[in-house]
């Protein structure tokens, strides 16, 4: 343990072959017994094959949109537990999911995805902007940190009730099911065309956060002294705040929320990386990512009649996971 | 000559005045010291110094540039500031912490070199906390998070000290360690000097160069212990009674007897 918090590096290799390999075994996982050298035949010659159109057209987009969201939830996760410095913040706290989420319904409610479906995603984008704007506006200056994080919550709870709205009026029950479905997460519907359309925001939002580190090592000591150090806070907070915007947001539009990652991850890894916010940064966004893969591994080991949604399994196994977590550094503070 | 120095400061918050007319300065290889009763504007007086709040009115200049004008990073290499509360978000190790004071002195994407290990580890020798460099920050005793704080500021090399109540939660051996250490930073090097806020007025008589006073926002009175610290003065600042002893090591020592009765 105290190895590895001392040399973060070793960590880094670590968490990223484990993510790599896990990344190989979910494309070769699904419904059928699945024979990888003869995809993997199929994609590298002229012809292709059946299972080479499942890899390709099916599996890869899935297995690389686990992958970018998974490290997008755990990084914007990490970075804002660094800069609110509390465990308990959560990816969506500064407003980008519920905007996303309310957005992609209001969407969903009308049918125009059914039109054009690239508008799912983009409206997405749009909302978890706006939202994160919106708590920018009210909190986002010179505040404190209770009132970024009491703007949030009232921005969250304005985009649920927007949802709720939505699910109340909705002209179906086909679309009330839609909805709700998108609403619990979802990868098994991911294409390339929507994988290029998230990527660049994740990647966006990723690069603002990359320089991050110094600011939020800085702010474990307190906002005062970090300012003493010569640290920007109202540029640092504008860089999370666009950041999480940009990857939270493109996330949930594309796959619907997926909660707990972003919470749990940072949480587990932050001991392993002596506490340091600037170490967990990189630390979480491969756990995330490894989260992620694995839930979404578990959806499709998992046999049940209609098949299980993402977000519903990193919430049953987060959530109590999370509870241990809780219970056992409560234990050891006694 | 003054290497830190306020002209007419005025700073008010939610209606409350803080500073008037405040006049300040810092010269070099001083040890100046900030008193004055509970809400006399020392620790606003202290951040308008570091650069962390801008006054109302008024200018702070460092050396012969105005601070507004000093960039953020440059302000965090040459002023070091030691905040009240000793803030601590996470368990990071001691060594760890120290190394925070470095980032001034690193840019954005830069990791530590070897030769800011070095500095970050003659802080901790300077300030006793060698011994305690792998322990969570979590873990310390009062004196040693203390010591451990100041280390952080050392390693930032900076020029001048700026330290609010460094000497509150700490046990009278402590205290002294600490002042010494104050006073050792601004006499081993030229150009060096340090502001400390000091609510034990024994203390800033026997370390401080200087003793500035405030009451209400204003500098009241400044100079030697002995010219600040006057029973008359303390009757009409600190509303107290007090006898002033000499002693033949400490020198000008406050004994307070009781409330004064109006």
């Amino acid at each position: 343990m105290n190895l590895i918090s001392r040399k973060p590096a070793l960590l880094y290799a670590g968490l990223a072959l484990l993510t790599l390999l896990l990344a190989l075994a979910s494309l070769s996982l699904g419904s059928t017994r699945f024979p990888l050298a003869r995809a993997l035949a199929g994609v590298f010659s002229a012809e292709a094959n059946l299972y080479s159109l499942i890899l390709l057209e099916l599996r890869l987009p899935r297995t690389l949109t686990a992958l970018v969201v998974g490290a997008s939830l755990g990084l914007c996760g990490a970075a804002l537990q660094g800069l609110l410095r509390n465990p308990l913040a959560s990816p969506g706290l500064l407003g980008s999911s519920s905007g996303a989420a309310l957005c992609a319904v209001i969407v969903l409610y009308f049918g125009l995805h059914a039109e054009a479906a690239w508008l799912l995603p983009l409206a997405g984008i749009a909302g978890a902007l706006l939202a994160t704007l919106l708590v920018w506006l009210i909190a986002g200056q010179n505040s404190s940190i209770t009132t970024v994080i009491l703007a949030g919550v009232a921005i969250n709870a304005a985009c649920a009730a927007g949802i709720s709205l939505a699910i109340n009026l909705a002209p179906s029950p086909w679309a009330v099911s839609e909805i709700a479905l998108w609403l619990l997460g979802d990868l098994s519907k991911t294409s390339f065309d929507g994988f290029w359309l998230m990527l660049p925001f994740s990647l966006l939002g990723w690069l603002l956060l990359a320089g991050c580190g110094r600011g939020l090592n800085a702010l474990s000591l307190g906002e005062q002294t970090a300012v003493s150090m010569g640290i920007s806070l109202s540029r640092l907070r504008i860089q999370l705040f666009a950041a999480t915007a940009l990857s939270v947001g493109a996330a949930v539009a594309t796959v619907g929320s997926i909660g707990f990652v972003g919470l749990v991850v940072p949480h587990l890894l932050r001991p392993l990386v002596g506490y340091e916010p600037a170490r967990l940064l990189p630390a979480s966004a491969c756990g995330g990512a490894l989260m992620l893969l694995l839930a979404d591994m578990g959806v499709r080991l998992i046999a049940t009649q209609t098949p299980l949604q993402v977000g519903v399994l990193t919430a049953l196994v987060g959530a109590p996971f999370f509870l241990f977590l809780i219970l056992k550094s409560r234990r050891e503070m006694l | 000559m003054s290497i830190l120095q306020a002209k007419q400061l005025y700073l008010s918050r939610g209606g409350n005045r803080c500073l008037r007319r405040v006049d300040f300065q810092l010269r070099s290889g001083e040890l100046v010291g900030l008193i004055g009763p509970n809400g006399a504007g020392k620790s606003s007086l202290l951040s308008c110094l570091a650069g962390l709040g801008q006054a109302d009115q008024g200018e702070v200049w460092l050396q012969q540039q105005r601070l507004a004008q000093v960039s953020a990073a440059e302000r965090g290499r040459r002023l070091g500031y030691l905040a009240q509360q000793g803030e601590v978000h996470w368990p990071i190790t001691v060594e760890r912490l120290v190394m925070l004071g470095r980032t001034p002195h690193l840019g954005s994407w830069q990791q530590p070199a070897e030769a800011d290990l070095k500095i970050v580890e003659r802080a901790m020798r300077q300030t006793d906390v060698l011994h305690l460099r792998q322990r969570p920050a979590s873990e310390l005793s009062g004196g040693e998070k203390a010591r451990v704080l100041l280390a952080r500021l050392l390693a930032g090399e900076p020029q001048i000290l700026l330290a609010d109540e460094p000497t509150a939660a700490l046990d009278m051996a402590h205290q002294l360690s600490l002042m010494q250490m104050l006073q050792a930073f601004v006499r081993n090097k030229e150009g060096r000097g340090a502001v400390v806020v000091l609510h034990d007025l024994n203390l800033a008589s026997r370390y401080c160069d200087r003793i500035v006073m405030l009451d209400q926002g204003e500098v009241v009175a400044q100079g030697t212990a002995s010219e600040v610290l006057t029973e008359q003065r303390l009757a009409q600042v600190y509303g107290i009674e007090a006898a002033l002893l000499q002693h033949p090591r400490a020198g000008l020592s406050i004994l307070p007897l009781a409330l004064r009765r109006d």
